[in-house]
């Protein structure tokens, strides 16, 4: 797979525009929700920072040399370049914008039941502990080994699939039993 | 309450969708970025990686790139069950059907020509177009497919929801129920899961050179999908599908003539892929090529290991060989089956002790006669059948002490009911489950299996490896949720000399609550005393297991060993695998 990441990003660089488009397509849903999931930001300020990093890597491509998976490196570049955005020009924080607008190309009952159940898992994600929400998204929106997730969160291995099991468990209750928390979690 | 794997599912299928007008920004501002940098562009444009991975990863837009086709199969086969109806008997086309390996359907598109291939033995689905090459194989969930554009092999894990499992499953639902011989069958739920509305037949018979054939016309309304009416010709000699003429609405006449040849695809490969193509492993990653390895050579060992009827003698470990009660397993390919004998309290035969040098195989060929067996698990086409076999006023004493003796006259009538498919089947005992467990699940199911495989494990013997799994599970049922998370290990020393059967494995289940873990439950396995079958595969003679768990705050232990006498020469007809009404099918003679 690495190969073939690099090959794309070598395809980018002599300016094919189909290879472009691929790796935008494919990744470009996963990254969006793991920046608002993670960062917390609204999914218009997360397009923004997803802007920016495709943009960037269009410029780079030249210079770039893969050592993770790209989408590993992908959300890495997101979520550095969202964490800049709100620390330098302090994104205000929104509610997540609804999403029954960002969902296309499904006929309306699907668009409906999808963006229900959408609206429902991210609600419940955004309201487990931070730590915790960003160890479930990088590894289930991601797509990232828990190997991959301790690196990028700068932590144990085992501290990783602790958050992740404990995250679950949570959400599993809370899925089940239709009861949305309300206000900060605290327990890691 | 919602298990792990299917909230882990619900996570990843929620995200979120990048609005158009971001889109176009990026593109309009990339167009400016890239548009000096090559003119080689437009001639020799890279193919995207991702058309045919989304083909793979959405279910939805495989619908929509072959809706002919996916829904083909399951159309044919309500075809096949509604427009036989009322004209020969179920139980002749079934048999006729399931005698063949592999069914092949041949027709000429728009696009070219397409070949479908459909095994229930193989338990494989394959397509064959000049735009694509699939292959979904549902023993080891993988499906790989091919496309001539970008050149390379798509291999994930077979989608539950694909048309192609839907189809496949479609074809073992009915003819499960066929054969099973229900009078009315269950429709209502086989169309809701097909999404089919609406049903019309007629039939006409033909004769062409002197054949006699039926067609049978019925026309199908798929949800969101166009009107279909299909013609699905019969051989009223053979009760075998002869041709089915599809008309789609709009589209032209596509007649796929059938056909049952002895072989099929078994791989990518064998479709006409060249061989040193590029694959593109999209199963689920975390878990080391090694372990693959070891999951693939299991497997192969579970399809290729012989025919067999076992003797397996379940007994206390202070028991000998002579005492005990006896299981008879059978395995015929993909077919399964599973009796439990036990002495009958109104007639039952003393025991006496043979002599040291007998034959003890055949033995307990002997013993079997004088006891009363009850069918408990049946399985063809990929499900099981389960038979209520618990007494009314149920000792459990009497139950668990071997032999067992209880009244056969308080059983109630064999029962069959629908239990799952052939991966829960139950029959642990047989050796080849023992020998060969399914752990591939280990990583088909959830992302949240660590595997680790160390090969010459220090305290092991020489060619062994020690695989070890660890893996949480939540508690199940709404009751339950304040019950503690488990997390579970799992160890197998495998043998790489012997087709890495397993020597022993062990199962520890610790719970944690509050930042403490203790022991809740361990069980270990021991398979010993290793035999080869005819073909080579190796299997155990001497299984031990033991068992140690803790309740109501007292902890329990328990052992017990089971002998196992196969018998590769028997012949088992396939009636034997039916859900019989019969106790005494294929006991011993």
């Amino acid at each position: 797979m690495a190969e073939i990441d690099q090959s794309l990003i070598d395809a980018i660089a002599s300016g094919e525009k189909s290879a472009f488009d691929a790796v935008y397509r494919s990744h470009k849903d996963h990254l969006l929700t793991v920046t608002v999931v993670t960062l917390g930001i609204d999914s218009i300020a997360a397009e923004d920072v997803l802007h920016d990093v495709f943009i960037r890597l269009a410029e780079c491509s030249s210079t770039l040399r893969l050592k993770v998976s790209l989408r590993s490196f992908l959300i890495s570049c997101c979520l550095n370049r969202g964490r800049d955005l709100l620390r330098r020009e302090k994104i205000r924080q929104r509610a997540v914008q609804s999403r029954s607008e960002t969902i296309e190309h499904v006929s309306p009952d699907e668009a409906v039941e999808q963006a229900e159940a959408n609206a429902r898992i991210i609600d419940l994600l955004c309201k487990l502990p931070a730590e915790q929400r960003e160890v479930v998204t990088l590894h289930l929106h991601g797509g990232l080994t828990f190997a991959e997730v301790a690196e990028s969160c700068q932590i144990p291995l085992d501290t990783a699939k602790s958050r992740y099991r404990y995250a679950l468990s949570k959400l599993q209750k809370w899925w089940s039993n239709s009861t949305i928390p309300t206000g900060d979690q605290h327990d890691t | 309450m919602t298990h792990e794997y299917e909230l882990e599912e619900v996570i990843k299928t929620s995200l979120l969708q990048t609005t158009t007008k971001s889109e176009a920004r990026l593109s309009e501002n990339v167009d400016e970025l890239l548009g000096g940098r090559s003119k080689t562009s437009a001639k020799n444009p890279v193919k995207p990686m991702q058309a045919i991975g989304e083909i793979m990863q959405s279910p939805r837009m495989l619908k929509r790139v072959a809706p002919s086709i996916s829904i083909l199969v399951t159309i044919l086969a309500v075809g096949l069950c509604w427009g036989l109806r009322s004209t020969v008997t179920w139980a002749q086309v079934v048999e006729a059907v399931n005698q063949k390996s592999w069914m092949r359907m041949t027709g000429e598109t728009p696009e070219g020509v397409v070949i479908t291939w459909s095994s229930q033995k193989h338990q494989i689905f394959a397509i064959q177009s000049p735009q694509r090459v699939s292959i979904s194989r549902f023993q080891d969930d993988v499906t790989e497919s091919y496309s001539p554009d970008t050149k390379q092999i798509f291999k994930s894990a077979a989608e539950k929801k694909s048309s192609e499992r839907v189809g496949f499953d479609s074809f073992n639902a009915l003819f499960g129920m066929l054969e099973r011989g229900d009078e009315v069958l269950d429709l209502e739920e086989f169309r809701e899961e097909n999404s089919i509305e609406s049903i019309e037949q007629s039939r006409k018979e033909i004769e062409i050179d002197s054949i006699k054939f039926f067609d049978y016309r019925i026309t199908l309304q798929p949800q969101e999908e166009a009107a279909s009416t299909m013609t699905i010709r019969i051989n009223s000699e053979t009760r075998l599908p002869n041709q089915v003429t599809v008309n789609n609405s709009g589209q032209p006449e596509v007649i796929f003539q059938v056909d049952f040849p002895e072989t099929g695809p078994l791989d990518i490969y064998s479709m006409g892929v060249p061989e040193n193509t590029q694959i593109v492993d999209q199963t689920p990653q975390g878990v080391s090529p090694e372990f693959k390895e070891i999951v693939d050579q299991m497997q192969a060992a579970v399809v290729g290991f012989d025919d067999y009827r076992g003797i397996i003698v379940l007994s206390d470990p202070d028991h000998p060989w002579h005492v005990g009660t006896p299981q008879i397993v059978w395995r015929k390919g993909n077919f399964r089956r599973m009796d439990f004998g036990f002495i009958d309290t109104n007639n039952s035969q003393p025991t006496v002790d043979p002599a040291a040098d007998l034959d003890r195989q055949q033995w307990w060929q002997n013993r079997c006669k004088l006891l009363y067996f009850r069918p408990i698990q049946v399985s063809e086409s990929g499900l099981v059948y389960s038979n209520n076999y618990t007494p009314k006023d149920d000792d459990f004493a009497a139950r668990n002490s071997h032999p067992i003796k209880l009244d056969a006259k308080k059983w109630s009538k064999t029962q069959w009911k629908k239990f799952g498919k052939i991966e829960n089947w139950q029959g642990r005992t047989s050796p080849l489950h023992s020998t060969y467990p399914h752990i591939s699940g280990f990583f088909t199911n959830s992302t949240s299996y660590d595997t680790k495989v160390v090969r010459d494990p220090s305290d092991e013997e020489k060619g062994t490896l020690l695989v070890t799994v660890d893996f949480s599970s939540s508690p199940v049922g709404e009751q339950q949720t304040d019950r503690p998370l488990t997390m579970n290990q799992v160890k197998y020393v495998l043998d790489s000399r012997k087709n890495y059967a397993v020597l022993r494995s062990s199962t520890i289940v610790y719970a944690e609550q509050d930042g403490e873990s203790e022991v809740q439950s361990q069980n270990e396995v021991v398979n010993r005393d290793f035999k080869q079958s005819p073909k080579g595969f190796w299997y155990p003679t001497l299984i031990i297991n033991k068992h140690e768990f803790s309740m109501n705050g007292q902890q329990h232990t328990g052992e017990n060993v089971s002998r196992v006498y196969l018998d590769f020469e028997i012949e088992m007809p396939d009636k034997l695998f039916q859900q019989s009404k019969s106790n005494s099918l294929g006991i011993p003679k």
